[in-house]
């Protein structure tokens, strides 16, 4: 369990980073809209589960099942986005 | 506008390290509450280890059952103890900031802090346009910024400070200390 307890704390920081830098991106760009919202979702969600499967080599299952893997730090991750892509969509596109 | 952007980011940044600051001097440097967050994480890996084990034996004695059943409770005690000093210190917080964002939303009262690059929907509509006059409902009011802010520091604050919750005890369920955004999203402090 302290084995995948550590690869939720990596992954919680990857989601961090990466919903960082794609607020800075969908702002400057800029993507507007709800689809931009759902594209932030599905790409975070497909980085967080290629990172956790394909760099971490970890059983999902081991883990809690995907579900875990994906909401761990969901909803930071994406305030942080949304903070990042307006401020980023306000100095530049308004 | 961006100049009022960041200064709500700052204001966020400063409340949240403000409540951290806080809950330190009441609650986490104390040695009751230091005590009590050990003893919980050592049990609550004991128990999850037991846990482990158990589903390894095809079936576990009437024993093993009754003594994971015992862990489980004095774990859920010492939760509900651990979760009772937060809560007191939780409460003036609460108090405190409220009244500190009710003098916030005057100062920003009618104010456009930020542009939104998206349409929010009629149920949010209520905070994202708060107070703002006209119709265009891309206009950001303070309040939904300062939200977003908080939703987006509040925890990170936590966990680079290491008063985050351990992940052992927030797979226990149903308590403050549940780990990742699943619980704080909502908070305000």
């Amino acid at each position: 369990m302290e084995e995948s307890d550590a690869v939720f704390e990596k992954l919680y920081w990857i989601r961090q980073g990466v919903s960082l830098v794609l607020g800075v991106v969908w702002g400057a760009v800029p993507l507007t809209g709800i689809f931009a919202i759902l594209g932030y979702l599905a790409l975070i969600s497909a980085v967080v589960y290629i990172c956790s499967v394909k760099i971490e080599n970890v059983d999902i299952e081991d883990m809690g099942g995907i579900q875990e893997v994906l909401k761990d730090g969901l909803m930071t991750g994406f305030g942080m986005f949304m903070i990042t892509w307006i401020i980023m969509f306000t100095s530049l596109h308004s | 506008m961006i100049g009022y952007s960041l200064i709500i980011l700052v204001i966020a940044f400063l409340t949240a390290c403000l409540s951290e600051l806080t809950l330190y001097f009441l609650v986490y440097r104390t040695e009751h509450y230091k005590k009590l967050k050990l003893t919980l994480e050592r049990q609550a890996k004991k128990l999850e280890k037991k846990k482990e084990s158990a589903a390894w034996t095809a079936k576990p004695g009437v024993n093993q059952k009754k003594k994971l059943e015992k862990t489980e409770e004095k774990l859920q005690v010492d939760n509900r103890e651990i979760n009772m000093i937060k809560t007191k210190s939780m409460v003036i917080l609460g108090f405190t900031f409220t009244a500190l964002l009710g003098m916030f939303n005057q100062i920003f009262d009618a104010v456009v802090v930020a542009r939104l690059p998206f349409e929010p929907i009629p149920f949010i509509q209520g905070l994202t346009h708060r107070n703002l006059m006209g119709s265009d409902m891309q206009d950001c009011s303070f309040i939904f910024l300062y939200i977003l802010s908080t939703m987006a520091i509040r925890e990170n604050l936590q966990k680079l400070t290491g008063f985050g919750p351990s992940r052992a005890v927030g797979r226990l369920g149903g308590s403050m200390w549940q780990p990742s955004g699943s619980n704080s999203a909502g908070k305000l402090w």
